[in-house]
């Protein structure tokens, strides 16, 4: 019998959006005995539903509600109706990814010391630095189970994408040429499988080897009768006490009738759009701008996932939709341009 | 290249249904170019290069974008493809993936 906390019941967690930062607080919770709420806008899906199709897929998981753009030309004029891709699941889009694990390099915690004001940017140094990140890099790393150093799992063979792209990397005098580091089991790791080398597996993991919350902290935390995952039920408004601390969630369920779920805490984990949205839709009398939003940069600075592709033709076949989606990365170009 | 039967519909069949007046005048206006250009229709110029021309005159238009995005998806998502054009054996989880058949099997001598 799945776990059900009453509306009113204020001694819960309730935590919106079960992906990466939900799920994963979730379970964490759970561990602890903490019982939580988690909203969830979309769709529950089951492993069979997987498919390797991408265009299938795209429409059972994507977020395809309607969303404006503005801003640079690449974003509006592409991709008018769907700025960022992302999904809409119980699972978020820890489903759909390639589960490459970069950490950020030292100098990155330093953007703005290094690279100075830039026109149009609004950068910023980190408050922390590489040092202070590093242990829970290692943790997050054992939790998604991600290939080398922190699980001690190999990096991915070299399939025959990645081969081909190695080979070209070579000729052109690279040097960082790696099949990882990935949140893809090569063995057996967390009580999931190892990696099948499937195709157009970035849309979902069919056998689990791929770190999601959708298989792994999800159905955990749930068996632990800690927490109730509610599928369809989209939050449209934080509520607050007297004293600014969030006291209660309104959502929407899926037959569009609107509840209020109370919590002693209140945990925003709805991607990059979604969260900031829900913040400002919670503007109150005492909050006009919306909540935490005290420094007025709630909404902006919205950093897409930017991506290019590069096609090519090759010589003979190479069957590149064999194995994992993104076989290697080579990283030679990834440090601080040369002054 | 083997020439597959279609079982299916081609892909810009449902858009005859949708938008028949775009298509429509989009094809007329096309063939109009191609008459004043060659004196005949666009079917029956016979260098690509002369109907690329003209395509490329059109190319920003919301008839020609229409087709090109419908033809795009519709070839790619079309299973009866994959194989015989563009060499991909579909879904493979079925299968075990190709973690024993193939994945890694490339031997690279010709770059």
């Amino acid at each position: 019998m799945a776990t059900r906390f009453a509306d009113d019941d204020d001694s819960v967690v309730v935590i919106i959006g079960s992906g990466a930062g939900g799920g994963t607080l979730a379970q964490a919770l759970a561990k602890k005995g903490i019982n939580s709420v988690v909203l969830e806008a979309g769709k529950r899906y089951q492993m069979n539903d997987i498919e390797n199709d991408e265009w299938e897929m795209f429409n059972k998981i994507s977020w395809l509600d309607e969303r404006i753009t503005a801003g640079p030309r690449q974003l509006t004029e592409t991709f008018p109706g769907l700025p960022a891709w992302i999904v809409k699941a119980v699972g978020g889009s820890t489903i759909h990814w390639a589960g490459v694990s970069l950490r950020f390099q030292p100098h990155e915690f330093r953007s703005h010391s290094e690279l100075g004001d830039i026109e149009g940017a609004n950068l910023l140094d980190w408050p922390i630095s590489y040092d202070d990140l590093e242990p829970y890099y290692v943790k997050a790393e054992r939790h998604m189970g991600v290939t080398g150093e922190s699980t001690g799992m190999p990096y991915h063979q070299w399939n025959n994408n990645f081969k081909v792209l190695a080979a070209g990397a070579e000729l052109v005098g690279y040097k960082q040429l790696r099949s990882g580091p990935m949140a893809v089991n090569t063995e057996e790791y967390d009580e999931r499988g190892r990696c099948m080398q499937t195709d157009f597996c970035m849309q979902g993991c069919r056998f689990g080897a791929k770190w999601s919350t959708m298989y792994s902290d999800i159905p955990r935390a749930e068996a632990s009768g800690h927490c109730e995952v509610r599928p369809r039920s989209m939050a449209l408004k934080i509520e607050h006490d007297d004293k600014g601390r969030a006291t209660a969630v309104v959502y929407v369920d899926g037959d569009g009738n609107q509840h209020r779920q109370r919590a002693r805490a209140v945990c925003v984990a709805g991607n990059s759009i979604e969260s900031p949205r829900l913040l400002l839709n919670s503007h109150s009398a005492m909050f006009p701008d919306g909540l935490a939003n005290s420094s007025g940069q709630v909404g902006r600075n919205y950093m897409t996932h930017a991506t290019s592709c590069i096609f090519g033709v090759m010589p003979k076949p190479v069957h590149m939709h064999r194995g994992t989606t993104f076989a290697g990365i080579i990283s030679d170009e990834a440090r601080l341009p040369q002054r | 290249m083997p020439s597959p039967t279609l079982t299916t519909s081609p892909p810009l069949e449902p858009l005859l249904e949708s938008k028949r007046a775009l298509i429509a005048d989009g094809l007329a206006d096309l063939n109009r170019r191609a008459r004043e250009t060659h004196g005949k229709n666009y079917s029956d110029i016979a260098a690509e290069a002369d109907r690329t021309a003209l395509l490329r005159q059109i190319e920003d238009g919301e008839f020609f974008q229409t087709v090109r995005g419908t033809l795009v998806v519709g070839l790619y998502d079309n299973s009866e493809l994959w194989e015989p054009y563009f060499g991909y054996e579909g879904s493979s989880w079925e299968q075990g993936g190709y973690l024993y058949r193939g994945f890694d099997d490339l031997v690279i001598d010709w770059l």
